[in-house]
C-alpha cells in the first residue's frame, strides 16, 4: 500500500509542489468544514443525530486525490464541524473534546479508506467495472465510516459524553449519516476532480450532473424527514408541557381550596380545639397530597405570648401522661422557624424581634410528629414573612412565603398562609368567630411537582424547572425535575417552554425543556429508516450511473476502434488492389459485369478500368481468337463455382502477343450460391519465357549428371548415397569391388549388418552428427568382407539440408591401419625396453662407477701414469652412460608418468622454469623477455615446465661471450597456440635443424658441456604427446628460435586442435 | 656386547655389500656389521632360527629392496609387525627413486628411506651420517649408543 499510495502522491506532487500545497490545505480545510456545517444547518436536532455528515467523503476525497498530506486541514475542518455541531445542538460533555475526537475518528475513517481503496481497486481508477465499484463502495460507504463511527463513539464514551445504554444509538446513527455523507458525495467530487480517468473525461458533467440531482434530492428529503421529525417532537413536547402546566394550575388552586376551607373553619367558630382542628385538617391533609402540614398560627401580641403559652400548658394536663403532645406542650415555647434563610437575608433582618406588635406562633400542627420542631416556631421572627404578613395582613388574601429550606430534611417549604381577619367592609365573608390568624400551608415542591410529572407521565420528554422570581436574593430554583449536568446546553433545535403564575403574591415561572438525556438515548427510527433507504438509492443509482458510463464509454471505445479497423482494412484493400502488379476485379455472379476493375487493367488487359465497367465486351476483341472460348471461362464462369485458372493470350496495341494468367475465385453465401466472382489477371509472357530457359537448364544439368555418373563409376573409392534410414540408395563399383558384395545385395540390407560390433556405436552417432548437419571427416570403422574379415573403411561424409540423404566417400585403409597399429606397438616396446634397460642398467653401472671412483680413491699415484690415466678415463666412460641411462629413463618417463593433462596457463610452467634456473640467470646476467600475460593452454603443467627449462637451458648454454637474451612470445593458430623461445646465440645450423631433437644428438660433440643429449628430444616427445609440434629454426645474425604449437583451452572447457583444425597447422 | 653398533646389511649384490663395508670402514666409527643376501635369511636371522639361533639383535637394520626369495618390504612387513623387532631402526637402501616405492615403504614403517647415490664419494658420506647419527647422536632403545657418559654421573 505504501508505495501505491507514493505512486498517487507524486502524480500529484506537481501540483502540490508548486506552493499550491498550502492552498490545497486552505481548501481542504474549507470544504470539510462547510460540509459539516451545512449538515449541521440541514437536519441536525438532536445532539448526535444529524441525517447526513459530508466531512467524511470530503475527507475520504482529500486524501484519496490529493494524498495523506492533507490530513492536517481534513482534521481542523473536521474538527470545526463537529465543534459548531456539537456547540449547537447541546448534550453533555465540553464541546472541544469531543469534536476532537470527532474529527480523529474522520480522518481515521478517511484514512483506511482511502489505503483500501488504493489496494484494492487502485486510484485514478474509472470505476467501470462491478468488482471495483463494489470495493470501492466496501471500502468507501462501509469500512470508512465503520471506523470513524467507533473511534468518535469510543472517545466520546471515555469523555462522558455518550452514555452506556445509548452508545449502540450514538454508532448507528454516526454510521448512517456518515455513509449516507459518503456515498452520496465521495463519487460526485471524485469525478469532479481533475482526477478523472479517461472514461470520465467526456462525460464528466454528465454524470456529475446526475449525481448532484441525487444528492439535492436525497440530501432535501433527509432534511424534510428530519425536520418533519423535529416538528412532531416539538408537537410532543409542547402538548406535554401544556398538559404538566394545566395540572399544576389545578393543583395550586385546589392547594388554596383546602386553605380556605381551614379559614372557613376559623370564621365561623369562636375557639377551635386541637382536636377539632385535627380532624378537620386530616380530611384535608388525606385529599391535597401536596401538603406537609397544616398549622393554625394565631395572631397575638407579645404581651398575649405568655397567655398562648399557658393555654398550651393547660391543654397538656388534659391529656393522659405518656403522650408525646403532652411533653411538647409543657415545654411549649416561642421560638424562630425552623429553617435555614441564608440566601434570603431581608433588609430588615435583626432589627424587628424586639417590639414587634404581633406574634404568630405556630399553635396547632398537623401531622404533628414528623412536623415536630415547628410546633411554638414563630412566623413573624423571620423578617421576609413578617414582611409578607404586614403587607396581607389587612387584604386578607393568600400569600406564599419565599422558599425556606427545612433544617431537618433540607428540602425546600413554601408555607401557603391565608390571614384570617375581621376584614373591613367585606360582607360575603361570615362574621368572624375566633381570633385572628393565620392558616398555613407548607408545601413540599418536590413532592408536589414530583407527583405531577409522575401521573401526567411526562417525564420521559420533559423537564421542568420552577424558579420562585421574586425571589432575587437566590438563583437556586424551587424545583428541578432532573439534576441538569453541569455544561449541559438545551438542544438546539427544540424550543423551550416557560409559563409564569402568580401564586400569594409572587411569581413562579415554569421552564418546559426537552429532556436532552432522554432524546439522546432514542433512535428516531423514522428518519434512520428513510436515510437507509436514501442510502441504498443513492448508493445503487451511482453505482449505476458509474457503471453504466464505464460501459458506453467502452462500447465506444470499441466503435471507433472497429471503425478504424474497417477503415484501415479498407484502406490497405485499395492500396493493394490500386498497386499491385496484377489486375484485380470483381464481377456480378452471372459474369456479365465488372464491378470492378483495378488500375492495373490498363497495364495488363490494355483497357481502362472505367471502359471495362462500362463495355465489358471490349476485352474479349483483343484476345488472341483461338484463346477466346478459354478467357470467356475464365472471365464467365456462371456454369461453375469451383476456382478456375486459364492463360490466354492478348493482342496488345502494338501487336505484340501477351500471355495472361487469369484465376477466379466464387465469392459464395452460406447456402453455397456464388454471389459474385473475383479475380487476379497477370501478365505471364516473362514467366513463359523463363519457363522455356528453365527447362534449357535442365537439360544441360542432366547432361553434367551423366558425365558425373561416369566419374562415380569410375572412381577407385568407394562413393556412395545412403539414407540416414540405414540403407545405401546408390553405390559405386567399387563399393562392390572392395567388399566383395553385389550392389543388390549392399542396397538391399541395412548397411549397419556390415560394420565391426565394436564399431557400432560410433557409425550411429555419427549418422547422427550427419542427420544434424554436421559434416564426418576421416571418420573410420571397420567393415566385414564377403571373406569374413574386416576392412578399415576412412569416411568423408556430408548430408542434405534436410538430413535425409548421405553423401558418402570411403576408402580401404586397412593396411595403413595395420602400419599404423604395427608402429605403436613397437613404439610402445620400445618404450617398454628404454625403460626396462636404463631402469635395470642403473645398478651394474653404479657398481662400475664405485668401484672404478674407489680404485681411483685409493691408488691414484700409485700404480703409475698409465694407470692414472686408464682409471680417468673409465670414470668418465662410465660418467657418461650413467648420465645417458638417466635420459633415457626421463624420456621413457614423458608418455609413462605423465599427468592427466588439464587448463593450465603459460605462466605457471614459465614461472617454474625460471624458478629453476634463477641461479643460472643471476649467474649469466641473462635478460628473460617474458609477456605479462599468457593463454592457457590444454596441457601437462610439468611436462610442460621441463620443455620451458629445458629450452631456456640450451639458450642460455649456448650464448657465449655476451649477455644472453632470451624471450618468450605467443600468438593464436586457429585452436592451437604458437609458442616461441628466441635467443641471442649463436643459432642452429640448418643441416642440423632436424638431428638436434633426436636422442644423444649434440651439435658439439667435443664441446665440454653438461649436457647428454637428451634435452630437445624430451621437448619434442613432451609437445608430441600433448598433440603439437617443435622445430628450431635458425634466424642468421639473431640467434636460434624454437617454436612449438601447444592446443589451447577453449572457453567451453575442451581441447582445442580437434580433427580439421590439425590440416591448417601442418 | 661391545666392538661399536650392531648393524645388519640385507643385501644380495656382493658388490654392493664390499663398498658399503668400505663405506663403514671409513666412516671411523666401531661398529659391526652382520650381512645376510636375501629376505628369508634376514627373517632367520631376526627372528634367530636355521643357522642364526645364537645370534644376537642388530641395533640397526640397512635394508636393501630388490631381494631375492623374498622382497626387502615383506621382510620390513615383518619386523615391524614383530614386537621384538619393530623398535629396531631399519633403514632401507636402494636404487629405486619411484615414489610409490618410497610411500609403500614409510606406510610400513620405515624409518628412512635412503637413494644409493652414484657418486662413491656421496655414498661414503651417506654411510658416514647413517651410523654418525645411529649411534653418535640419536638414542637407541636399550640405551645403546655411542655417546659419552654425560658428565655428573659415576
Amino acid at each position: 500500500m505504501e508505495d501505491e499510495s507514493k505512486s498517487v502522491v507524486s502524480s500529484q506532487d506537481a501540483s502540490l509542489k508548486k506552493g499550491h500545497l498550502l492552498l490545497w490545505q486552505a481548501g481542504c480545510f474549507l470544504g470539510v468544514f462547510l460540509g459539516g456545517f451545512i449538515c449541521a444547518k440541514l437536519g441536525g436536532f438532536l445532539s448526535f443525530w444529524t441525517p447526513l455528515w459530508f466531512p467524511n467523503g470530503l475527507a475520504l476525497v482529500a486524501l484519496l486525490c490529493l494524498g495523506g498530506r492533507v490530513w492536517p486541514a481534513v482534521t481542523l475542518g473536521s474538527f470545526c464541524g463537529y465543534a459548531y455541531l456539537l456547540r449547537h445542538q447541546g448534550g453533555p460533555g465540553e464541546v472541544i473534546p469531543a469534536a476532537l475526537v470527532g474529527a480523529v475518528g474522520i480522518v481515521s475513517g478517511g484514512w483506511v479508506s482511502a489505503g483500501l481503496i488504493r489496494r484494492w481497486v487502485g486510484w485514478p481508477d474509472p470505476l467501470d467495472k462491478l468488482r471495483k465499484l463494489t470495493l470501492f463502495m466496501v471500502g468507501g460507504v462501509v469500512v470508512g465510516p465503520v471506523v470513524a463511527a467507533t473511534v468518535t463513539v469510543l472517545g466520546w464514551s471515555v469523555l462522558g459524553k455518550v452514555h452506556a445504554e445509548m452508545r449502540i444509538f450514538v454508532w448507528i446513527a454516526h454510521f448512517l449519516a456518515q455513509a449516507a455523507g459518503v456515498s452520496m458525495l465521495a463519487p460526485l467530487l471524485l469525478i469532479c476532480s481533475g482526477q478523472v480517468p479517461e472514461v470520465w473525461k467526456k462525460r464528466r458533467w454528465l454524470v456529475a450532473r446526475a449525481m448532484a440531482i441525487s444528492l439535492v434530492a436525497g440530501g432535501s428529503l433527509l432534511a424534510y424527514v428530519s425536520q418533519l421529525e423535529v416538528r412532531q417532537m416539538q408537537g410532543n413536547i409542547d402538548e406535554a408541557a401544556l398538559r404538566l402546566f394545566a395540572a399544576i394550575e389545578q393543583q395550586v388552586a385546589a392547594q388554596e381550596e383546602g386553605l380556605e376551607s381551614v379559614r372557613g373553619l376559623y370564621e365561623s367558630s369562636a375557639a377551635v380545639t386541637r382536636n377539632e382542628f385535627k380532624s378537620f385538617t386530616k380530611r384535608t391533609l388525606n385529599r391535597l397530597k401536596g401538603f406537609v402540614f397544616l398549622a393554625w398560627s394565631p395572631e397575638t401580641s407579645e404581651g398575649g405570648l405568655p397567655d398562648l403559652i399557658n393555654e398550651a400548658k393547660e391543654e397538656a394536663l388534659q391529656l393522659s401522661t405518656g403522650d408525646p403532645v403532652r411533653d411538647l406542650l409543657e415545654n411549649f415555647q416561642s421560638h424562630p422557624l425552623p429553617v435555614t434563610t441564608e440566601g434570603h437575608d431581608g433588609p430588615e433582618e435583626g432589627t424587628h424581634t424586639d417590639g414587634l406588635p404581633f406574634r404568630y406562633p405556630l399553635f396547632f400542627i398537623e401531622p404533628l410528629i414528623p412536623n415536630v420542631e415547628w410546633i411554638g416556631s414563630d412566623l413573624a421572627d423571620n423578617p421576609l414573612l413578617w414582611k409578607a404578613i404586614q403587607a396581607n395582613r389587612q387584604t386578607g388574601t393568600l400569600w406564599i412565603s419565599p422558599p425556606l429550606r427545612d433544617q431537618k430534611s433540607g428540602e425546600i417549604r413554601l408555607l401557603m398562609c391565608l390571614p384570617v381577619q375581621r376584614l373591613p367592609g367585606v360582607t360575603d365573608r361570615l362574621p368572624l368567630q375566633g381570633p385572628p390568624g393565620l392558616v398555613v400551608g407548607a408545601i413540599d415542591a418536590k413532592q408536589l411537582f414530583g407527583a405531577l410529572i409522575k401521573r401526567l407521565d411526562a417525564s420521559p420528554i420533559l423537564s421542568l424547572q420552577v424558579t420562585d422570581l421574586d425571589d432575587r436574593s437566590s438563583n437556586e430554583p424551587i424545583y428541578q425535575s432532573r439534576a441538569v449536568a453541569k455544561n449541559s446546553t438545551p438542544p438546539g433545535m427544540l424550543r423551550q417552554m416557560n409559563e409564569i403564575i402568580d401564586i400569594g403574591g409572587r411569581r413562579w415561572a415554569f421552564e418546559f425543556s426537552p429532556d436532552v438525556e432522554h432524546l439522546l438515548g432514542r433512535l428516531p427510527w423514522r428518519v434512520a429508516g428513510v436515510q437507509v433507504a436514501v442510502l441504498m438509492v443513492t448508493s445503487l443509482f451511482g453505482a449505476l450511473l458509474l457503471l453504466g458510463t464505464g460501459f458506453t464509454f467502452r462500447v465506444e471505445e470499441e466503435v471507433v476502434a472497429r471503425t478504424e479497423e474497417l477503415r484501415m482494412s479498407q484502406h490497405r484493400f485499395r492500396q493493394m488492389a490500386e498497386y499491385i502488379r496484377e489486375v484485380f476485379w470483381i464481377r456480378s455472379a452471372d459474369g456479365q459485369k465488372f464491378e470492378y476493375v483495378s488500375p492495373a487493367s490498363e497495364e495488363i488487359w490494355g483497357q481502362r478500368p472505367e471502359v471495362l465497367c462500362e463495355n465489358p465486351g471490349r476485352l474479349i476483341d483483343s484476345v488472341v481468337p483461338e484463346d477466346r472460348p478459354r478467357f470467356l471461362g475464365a472471365l464467365h464462369p456462371s456454369a461453375t463455382t469451383r476456382e478456375i485458372d486459364e492463360e490466354y493470350r492478348i493482342l496488345d496495341e502494338k501487336n505484340r502477343v501477351r500471355w495472361i494468367r487469369d484465376r477466379a475465385f466464387p465469392v459464395q453465401d452460406e447456402i453455397g450460391n456464388v454471389i459474385r466472382w473475383t479475380g487476379v489477371a497477370d501478365d505471364v509472357t516473362d514467366q513463359k519465357a523463363l519457363h522455356a530457359t528453365l527447362l534449357e537448364a535442365r537439360a544441360a544439368a542432366e547432361e553434367a549428371g551423366r558425365a558425373l555418373g561416369q566419374f562415380f563409376e569410375m572412381s577407385l573409392d568407394m562413393i556412395c548415397i545412403a539414407g540416414t534410414d540405414g540403407f545405401f540408395k546408390k553405390v559405386n563399383p567399387a563399393f562392390s569391388q572392395t567388399l566383395g558384395y553385389d550392389e543388390d545385395l549392399l542396397l538391399g540390407k541395412p548397411f549397419f549388418d556390415w560394420i565391426h560390433p565394436d564399431d557400432l556405436d560410433k557409425t550411429y552417432q555419427a549418422v547422427a552428427n550427419l542427420k544434424g548437419a554436421i559434416v564426418v571427416v576421416s571418420f573410420e570403422n571397420r567393415y566385414r568382407h564377403r571373406n569374413g574379415h574386416y576392412l578399415w573403411l576412412e569416411w568423408n561424409a556430408t548430408a542434405d539440408e534436410e538430413g535425409n540423404q548421405i553423401f558418402a566417400v570411403a576408402r580401404n585403409v586397412t593396411q595403413r591401419k595395420a602400419l599404423e597399429e604395427d608402429l605403436r606397438r613397437s613404439n610402445a616396446e620400445l618404450e617398454q625396453f628404454a625403460y626396462i634397460a636404463s631402469h635395470d642398467l642403473r645398478e651394474p653401472l653404479r657398481m662400475v662407477t664405485s668401484f672404478v671412483q674407489l680404485l681411483k680413491k685409493r691408488y691414484e699415484g700409485k700404480l703409475g701414469a698409465d694407470a692414472d690415466d686408464y682409471i680417468y678415463h673409465a670414470v668418465e666412460g662410465a660418467e657418461r652412460m650413467r648420465r645417458m641411462i638417466e635420459g633415457l629413463l626421463k624420456l621413457s618417463r614423458i608418455e609413462r608418468r605423465g599427468n592427466q593433462m588439464g587448463k593450465v596457463n603459460l605462466m605457471v610452467p614459465v614461472g617454474q622454469a625460471l624458478q629453476n634456473l634463477s641461479l643460472t640467470i643471476k649467474d649469466k646476467n641473462a635478460l628473460m623477455d617474458i609477456p605479462k600475460e599468457l593463454p592457457d593452454v590444454f596441457a601437462d603443467a610439468d611436462q610442460l615446465t621441463l620443455v620451458f627449462q629445458n629450452l631456456f637451458e640450451n639458450a642460455l648454454k649456448f650464448v657465449k661471450n655476451r649477455k644472453p637474451e632470451v624471450s618468450v612470445t605467443v600468438k593464436p593458430l586457429g585452436t592451437f597456440w604458437e609458442v616461441s623461445v628466441s635467443d641471442n646465440g649463436p643459432g642452429i645450423p640448418p643441416e642440423q635443424a632436424e638431428r638436434i631433437f633426436q636422442i644423444f644428438q649434440r651439435l658439439d660433440q667435443n664441446a665440454k658441456d653438461e649436457g647428454c643429449g637428451i634435452g630437445l628430444a624430451l621437448c619434442r616427445r613432451v609437445v608430441e604427446r600433448h598433440g603439437g609440434s617443435i622445430c628450431g629454426i635458425n634466424e642468421p645474425g639473431k640467434g636460434s628460435i624454437f617454436r612449438f604449437i601447444l592446443p589451447a583451452f577453449l572457453s567451453n572447457g575442451e581441447k582445442g586442435g580437434k580433427l580439421g583444425d590439425g590440416e591448417r597447422q601442418n | 656386547m661391545d666392538g661399536g653398533i650392531q648393524v645388519l646389511l640385507v643385501e644380495d649384490n656382493p658388490a654392493e655389500v664390499r663398498l658399503t663395508r668400505e663405506a663403514f670402514a671409513e666412516s671411523k666409527v666401531p661398529h659391526t656389521l652382520f650381512v645376510v643376501t636375501d629376505g628369508e635369511q634376514a627373517s632367520e636371522y631376526l627372528f634367530r632360527r636355521g643357522r642364526f639361533l645364537e645370534v644376537g639383535l642388530p641395533d640397526l637394520i640397512l635394508l636393501d629392496l630388490n631381494l631375492p626369495k623374498k622382497n626387502g618390504c615383506e621382510v620390513l612387513r615383518e619386523i615391524k609387525a614383530s614386537p621384538d623387532l619393530a623398535m629396531i631402526p631399519v633403514i632401507v637402501v636402494t636404487n629405486s627413486q619411484s615414489p610409490d616405492d618410497v610411500e609403500q615403504v614409510y606406510r610400513l614403517f620405515a624409518n628412512c628411506y635412503l637413494v644409493k647415490p652414484p657418486d662413491i664419494d656421496d655414498f661414503f658420506e651417506m654411510v658416514k651420517r647413517i651410523v654418525e647419527f645411529w649411534w653418535q647422536t640419536a638414542m637407541l632403545p636399550n640405551g645403546r649408543n655411542g655417546l659419552p657418559p654425560k658428565k655428573g654421573t659415576l
